[in-house]
C-alpha cells in the first residue's frame, strides 16, 4: 500500500469533504446531493422535526419523496400517515421531488429521475439505498432521525469505509443471472462480511453487465453489511447521462480484502429460509412445492427482469397450485412491459400482475402468505415473518428462478426451461 | 451515567429489525410515543409485557442486521429496554440507536451472561456486572460523535443545541 493512494470511496469522501485526502476511520461531515425517504419512513421523519420543532426543508432542491411501501393505502391508518406526509412535502417548498403512490418503488425511480452523478453521496431512509451505487455515486441507508437531520442541515457525518473489491471476470452462461451473482458474493462474505465496508466493483467482467445487472449487484450490497457498494462508470452500461465526474481507485490503494468472481463458474442459487447462512445451487434444492411466487422490487422488478421471467413463461402456465405475482418496479418499466408484449406474456402465462410499489417484500399487504406455504422471491430478504406471515417461508433467487418455479409448482432450475430454445 | 439495574435479555446472532419489529406490528401499536407493543415481537409477541424497565439485551454477532426502520430501537426503548449489548451491530441500527438514545454496546464475549441474569450496567466504567457472582465483562461504549449524540439525548437535541448544524 502506497500512502496517499485511496479507493473510490476515499476519494469521493475526500471531494464531497473538499480535502485532498480521506483517511480510512477518519470521521467526515459531508453535504448530502440527493436525500430520498417514502411512505414508510416518512412518519418518524416528520415525529423527529416535530418534536424537534423544525419543520423546514433546508435543502428542498436535493430532497426526493416517492410513496411505495404500501400504495395504494391498505388501511385508514397508513392512509392518514401518508396523508400526513403528503400534506407536510407539499407544504415545502416547491423544489422538492414527490411521487405520489403508483410511481414506482424509490429507488427506481430516483434512478429515473436521472438526478445522480458519479461521486454524489446520496442517503435515503432505506436500506436499500444503496442501490443507487451502479451509477457511481456513494449511495446509504440511514434510519429516519439521520434522515430528519440531513432534511434541516443538507449534511450528515460519516466515517470514511474501508472499501472491499469485488473483482469479477468472465461471463454469464445462459439462465445465470445477476442476482445469483450476489447471492454468491454475500455467501462468500457471509451475513456481516462486509460490516461498515463499502464494495467497489471492478474487472473486466462488467462489459457484459447492463445497467439493470448493476442495479441487482448493488442492490444486495447491504445483506453482507456493507455501508454502500459502487460501480465505475465506463465500459458498457445503459441510459446514463455520462462519465463525467468518474475518476477510478488509485494503483496501490489499500483495500479490507478482494474477492475474485469468475462469473462463467456461477450457477442459479438460492437462499434458504430464513436469511443468509444458506445459499446453495438450485438444482440441488430437491423437491420443495412453492404456493407462492413474487416477481418484483427493487432487487429485480426491472424491464429485463421481468423480460427473462415471461421467456421463461412462453408457452407454458403458471402452476395451478401457485400463486404468481409481478409488481414492476416502476410505472416506466411497467409502460415499457405493456408496449413490448412482456406483461401480455406475462398475464397469458396466469401471472397477478400489480402495479408499481414495493409489493408483497416487506408483509404489509399484496400477497401474505397462509400458515405452511413457501414463496419463492426475487425480492432481497426473507427473514423469518418478512413477507407478512412469520409461519411462511421465503426463498430468494433469480427471476428466472422464480418463473421457472411458478411453472413447475416447485423450486426449478430455470436452465430447464432456457437451454432448450 | 449512572448504573442502572436489569434483567438481562439473551438472543442469538443475525437478530434482524424485522424480527425486532415485525411490519405487521405496525397496525397494532399505540402510537410513536408507544411502540413497545412490538419490541421483539417477531421472537416473542409477549416480550413487550415481560420486560422491565432498566434491562438489557444481550446478543451475539451482527444485532439489528437488515431493514433501516428506526422504529425497532424506538420500540426497545419505549418497552424499558436501557442499552443493547452484542458482540457486533448491523451498521444502520448502531447509528439508529444513538440517534434516538438507546445505548449501543459492543462486547466482544458476553459468555459469562445467561439469560435472565440480574445484572448491573455501569457504561461510565465501561462493565457489565452479574449480580449473582459480582463477575464483570467489559463493554465498549460509543466515542467520538456517537457518544456527543447521545449525551445530549439524541441527534435531534444534538444539532439543535448547534443552531441546526452538524
Amino acid at each position: 500500500m502506497t500512502p496517499g493512494r485511496m479507493t473510490v470511496v476515499q476519494k469521493i469522501f475526500a471531494r464531497a469533504a473538499g480535502a485532498a485526502q480521506a483517511a480510512v476511520g477518519q470521521s467526515l461531515i459531508l453535504p448530502v446531493h440527493c436525500v430520498m425517504f417514502h411512505d414508510a419512513s416518512g412518519p418518524l421523519i416528520l415525529e423527529a422535526m416535530k418534536r424537534a420543532g423544525n419543520a423546514r426543508i433546508a435543502v428542498p432542491e436535493r430532497t426526493c419523496v416517492i410513496f411505495d411501501h404500501a400504495v395504494p393505502a391498505p388501511t385508514a391508518l397508513i392512509a392518514n400517515r401518508q396523508k400526513l406526509v403528503r400534506e407536510f412535502v407539499l407544504s415545502q417548498p416547491g423544489s422538492v421531488f414527490f411521487a405520489d403512490g403508483g410511481e414506482g418503488i424509490c429507488h427506481q425511480v430516483l434512478y429515473e429521475t436521472g438526478r445522480i452523478k458519479p461521486y454524489d453521496i446520496v442517503v435515503g431512509a432505506d436500506s436499500h439505498t444503496c442501490t443507487l451505487g451502479a451509477l457511481g455515486a456513494f449511495a446509504t441507508g440511514m434510519g429516519a432521525t439521520d434522515v430528519a437531520a440531513i432534511l434541516l442541515t443538507g449534511k450528515t457525518w460519516m466515517p470514511v469505509p474501508a472499501a472491499i473489491r469485488i473483482e469479477l471476470e468472465g461471463s454469464l452462461r445462459i439462465g445465470v443471472a445477476a442476482k445469483d451473482v450476489i447471492l454468491h458474493i454475500i455467501r462468500e462474505l457471509g451475513p456481516e462480511g462486509a460490516e461498515g465496508r463499502c464494495l467497489e466493483y471492478a474487472g473486466g467482467g462488467l462489459s457484459g453487465l447492463g445497467m439493470e445487472d448493476r442495479l441487482t449487484l448493488c442492490n444486495m450490497a447491504v445483506e453482507a453489511g456493507a455501508v454502500a457498494a459502487i460501480m465505475p462508470r465506463g465500459g458498457r452500461a445503459e441510459g446514463l447521462s455520462g462519465e463525467e465526474g468518474w475518476e477510478d481507485a488509485d494503483s496501490g490503494c489499500s483495500y479490507a480484502g478482494t474477492i475474485g468472481v469468475d462469473l462463467s463458474r456461477l450457477e442459479p442459487l438460492l437462499a434458504h429460509p430464513h436469511g443468509f447462512e444458506r445459499i446453495t445451487p438450485v438444482r440441488e434444492a430437491g423437491d420443495v412445492p412453492v404456493q407462492q411466487a413474487f416477481l418484483g422490487t427493487c432487487t429485480n422488478g426491472r424491464l429485463s427482469d421481468l423480460s427473462v421471467a415471461a421467456a421463461v413463461l412462453e408457452g407454458r402456465q403458471v402452476h395451478p397450485r401457485c400463486r404468481l405475482i409481478v409488481a414492476p418496479a416502476s410505472r416506466t418499466v411497467l409502460r415499457r412491459a405493456l408496449e413490448n408484449g412482456v406483461l401480455g406474456s406475462l398475464i397469458r402465462s396466469g401471472a397477478i400482475v400489480e402495479h408499481a410499489n414495493c409489493g408483497p417484500c416487506l408483509g404489509l399487504h399484496q400477497g401474505v402468505m397462509a400458515d405452511g406455504e413457501t414463496c419463492i422471491s426475487s425480492s432481497s430478504r426473507n427473514y423469518k415473518g418478512r413477507m407478512g406471515n412469520p409461519q411462511g417461508r421465503i426463498y430468494l433467487a433469480s427471476p428466472a428462478t422464480v418463473a421457472a418455479s411458478a411453472v413447475a409448482g416447485k423450486i426449478t432450475d430455470p436452465r430447464e426451461f432456457l437451454q432448450a430454445a | 451515567m449512572t448504573p442502572v439495574r436489569g434483567r438481562a435479555w439473551l438472543f442469538g446472532r443475525n437478530v434482524n429489525t424485522d424480527l425486532i419489529f415485525p411490519a405487521w406490528m405496525s397496525s397494532k401499536v399505540k402510537g410513536f410515543d408507544d411502540l413497545s407493543a412490538a419490541a421483539m415481537a417477531g421472537i416473542d409477541p409477549e416480550f413487550h409485557k415481560k420486560v422491565t424497565c432498566g434491562d438489557c439485551i444481550v446478543a451475539q454477532e451482527n444485532f439489528g442486521c437488515g431493514s433501516s426502520r428506526e422504529s425497532a430501537p424506538l420500540a426497545l426503548l419505549h418497552a424499558g429496554i436501557a442499552a443493547v449489548v452484542a458482540k457486533s451491530f448491523g451498521r444502520i441500527f448502531y447509528r439508529n440507536c444513538v440517534n434516538v438514545g438507546l445505548w449501543p454496546l459492543a462486547c466482544l464475549d458476553i459468555s459469562e451472561i445467561r439469560d435472565g441474569d440480574q445484572v448491573e450496567l455501569d457504561i461510565g466504567q465501561g462493565s457489565l456486572r452479574r449480580r449473582s457472582s459480582g463477575h464483570a465483562i467489559g463493554i465498549d461504549p460509543p466515542d467520538g460523535i456517537c457518544m456527543e449524540i447521545l449525551l445530549q439525548g439524541g441527534l435531534m437535541p444534538y444539532i439543535r443545541a448547534r443552531d441546526w448544524r452538524l
